[in-house]
């Protein structure tokens, strides 16, 4: 290993990570932090204000704050803006119709000073369902080949069955190291 | 006046230390991102399989050099049309131990060298994994992938490691396949970038005709729902 991956690794080892997970409302935001962090993910109210937990992961703590996603609750978002290491965006791949909408608001996180370089990962959620989106047709719908100034990656999952969430947990913790 | 000549100098400079954006290609378990980490010193166990995009910058010369890696799975490989137009270059890996996979890198070469944005552009192309058996050399490699026509400057085939141990150096094969395309950048450079400005210029006009149009499909399906919810 060189030097300089090193010495990143020794400063942020030493640091805990904060995590952001936004999305539009229903999305599966909740859903997903109490996966990983199996608690039950029956009887899961939408949220009017933000959750936050600890998780382990390879050694690094995670801090992931997982904030509302209605339209009302959006503008206070950016209220939680500050040190972010990583932004993970969670999408319903079952609401077709909603894609583009969750696009503009992606688009304009990406455009916040205070998120710029923030390697991002799109969770691709509600693979189980039967009308789910692929991954490829969300990076479409979302535009993020028009991405050039941060790292990003699309993992399709779902909290219902957990799949991919691991995988997904794994790239953050590389990408940020 | 300040920003005049705070421009000036960064035009200067600009001019002086070129920019460039160099793609890296190849159908997914090629060794694209382990390519990227062996150039930056990484450590290589750091690598998954890439569903999206990594960037990395660093000097080379008189460069500054950007290389974007993409996904290569076959249902990611669609968005690699998008960075055509701006990239002054490409490396194209390949995992010539693979002989379940050549043909798809195969195709998928053919595809992306044919596509118009890609032409007079330099292209290395990476025979990877050498340490493992069956790896093809660079002659092989040429004839399968039909680089058969030896004036074709545009193509330069070579053979590499891009696995290497932590702290181990970094290939020489790749480090020379790196020089020859600078070289050839820079040989074409002003060609190459009247090209991309041209084609950059077109597809950012495309791109904003596209989100215009998807700006007023939201607005009116917020207005659609709008109207639901009052009813
Ligand atoms: N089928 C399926 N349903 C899911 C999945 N993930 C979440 N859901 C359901 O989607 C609904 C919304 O989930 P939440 O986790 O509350 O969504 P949220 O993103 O936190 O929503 P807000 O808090 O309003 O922003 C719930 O009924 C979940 O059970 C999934 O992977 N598959
Ligand atoms: N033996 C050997 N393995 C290699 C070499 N280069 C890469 N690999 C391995 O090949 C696998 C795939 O490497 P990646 O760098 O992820 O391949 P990629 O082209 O980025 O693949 P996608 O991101 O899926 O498109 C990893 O397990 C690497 O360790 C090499 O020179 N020799
Ligand atoms: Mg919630
Ligand atoms: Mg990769």
């Amino acid at each position: 290993m060189g030097l300089l991956s090193l010495l990143r690794k020794l400063k942020k080892n030493d640091r805990q990570m904060r995590i952001l997970l936004l999305g539009l409302d229903n999305a599966g935001k909740t859903t997903i932090l109490k996966r990983l962090s199996e608690e039950d993910i029956n009887h899961i109210m939408p949220t009017q204000g933000f959750n936050v937990k600890s998780l382990v992961h390879d050694g690094f703590k995670l801090n992931v704050w997982d904030i509302g996603g209605q339209k009302t609750i959006r503008p206070y978002w950016r209220n939680y803006f500050d040190q972010t290491d990583a932004l993970i965006y969670v999408i319903d791949s079952a609401d077709r119709r909603r894609l583009e909408e969750t696009g503009m608001e992606l688009a304009e996180l990406l455009d916040e000073e205070k998120l710029s370089a923030v390697p991002l990962l799109v969770f691709a959620n509600k693979q189980d369902l039967l009308n789910a989106v692929s991954a490829k047709e969300i990076a479409e719908g979302l535009n993020l080949h028009s991405i050039r100034d941060r790292q990003w990656q699309i993992q399709a999952c779902s909290a219902k069955n957990g799949e991919g969430l691991n995988n997904g947990m794994e790239w953050i913790v590389k990408a940020i190291k | 006046m300040f920003t005049l000549s705070r421009n000036l100098y960064r035009w200067i400079k600009r001019r002086r230390e070129k920019r460039i954006r160099i793609l890296l290609l190849g159908v997914d378990n090629a060794g694209k991102t382990t390519l990227l980490h062996a150039l930056k010193e990484e450590d290589p166990e750091l690598v998954t399989p890439t569903w999206g995009f990594n960037t990395e910058e660093t000097k080379m010369r008189e460069f500054i050099v950007t290389f974007f890696d993409l996904g290569g799975g076959e249902n990611i490989r669609g968005i690699w049309t998008n960075y055509y137009a701006e990239v002054h270059g490409a490396i194209y890996v390949v995992d010539s131990a693979d002989k379940q996979k050549i043909e798809a890198a195969t195709s998928t070469f053919i595809q992306c060298m044919e596509d118009e944005r890609l032409k007079k552009k330099p292209v290395l192309v990476l025979s990877n994994k050498q340490d493992l058996e069956g790896a093809l050399d660079a002659v092989r490699l040429s004839e399968t992938l039909g680089l058969t026509n030896l004036e074709d400057t545009r193509f330069h085939v070579t053979t590499c490691t891009a696995k290497t141990q932590i702290g181990s150096a970094v290939d020489s094969n790749i480090k020379k396949g790196i020089q020859w395309l600078l070289d050839a950048i820079k040989t074409n450079y002003n060609e190459i970038e009247c090209k991309i400005e041209v084609e950059m210029a077109e597809q950012k006009e495309r791109e904003k005709i596209e989100r215009e149009e998807k700006r007023k499909r939201v607005e009116k399906l917020r207005e659609e729902r709008r109207r639901k919810a009052e009813e």
